[in-house]
């Protein structure tokens, strides 16, 4: 039998073949035009721990902005920070939220594409919320922005929220993905 | 409402609707803050 992931064609998978997959898509979802805000519903669901969002594809309806993000709809207690650096190497700089309304600047999006890659510990469960997202600003006096932080409740969530402080998303695609525990 | 006083639309799940009152007084705060925009400016 070939090792997995290098199935081979009529293989029968057994249970703990299939239990040894790391990571599942728990949903995708499409992002529409005219919107900068996008609540994203079931996202985090107790088969899983720990997740990743991943947001590809689409654009800004015009400018370069960063993506910020909640969970459900909680306001308060957000804790972040993250340090930017550009290629030409001119600019370092720091971004730090302390009991902010929102994890700040969690991924960019651009005329280009929208991109972030957000891996989000313990939303479902009654624990601190932990996020780390390194993303790349795709300019060339762009650079590149590595984000962590948390949100000080202990609350279950379900559903997050993606928005930028201007401008509209047009397309682009969220999906979310959770680790196996 | 007219056109000068429509709110920005939200898009929740697959749906996409113009924001209720609760909705539009946070976005409005979250234009204030901006906390992303200041970030990448060279």
């Amino acid at each position: 039998m070939a090792t997995p992931p290098d199935f081979t064609t009529g293989q029968v998978l057994t249970a703990a073949q299939m239990n040894g997959i790391g990571m599942w898509l728990v949903k995708t979802q499409v992002i529409g035009s005219g919107s900068g805000t996008v609540v994203v519903p079931s996202a985090f669901n107790g088969d899983f721990e720990a997740y990743q969002i991943v947001v590809s594809g689409g654009a800004t309806g015009g400018g370069d902005y960063g993506i910020n993000m909640r969970l459900g709809s909680t306001v308060s207690g957000y804790y972040y920070t993250g340090e930017y650096r550009n290629f030409p190497n001119t600019v370092n700089n720091v971004i730090a939220g302390n009991n902010a309304a929102e994890w700040g600047a969690v991924g960019i999006a651009t005329g280009n594409t929208l991109s972030a890659n957000i891996f989000v510990n313990n939303p479902f469960l009654n624990k601190n919320s932990i996020f780390s997202a390194p993303y790349v600003y795709n300019n060339p006096q762009g650079g590149l922005a590595n984000m962590g932080g948390y949100l000080a409740d202990n609350n279950s969530y379900t559903s997050f929220t993606l928005f930028m402080n201007a401008s509209t998303f047009s397309g682009g695609t969220i999906r979310v993905y959770g680790f196996r525990k | 409402m007219d056109s000068e006083n429509k709110k920005p639309l939200i898009q929740i799940g697959d749906e996409m609707r113009e924001m209720n009152d609760e909705e539009y007084a946070q976005y409005l705060i979250d234009q204030q803050n901006a906390p992303s925009l200041p970030f990448f400016d060279n």
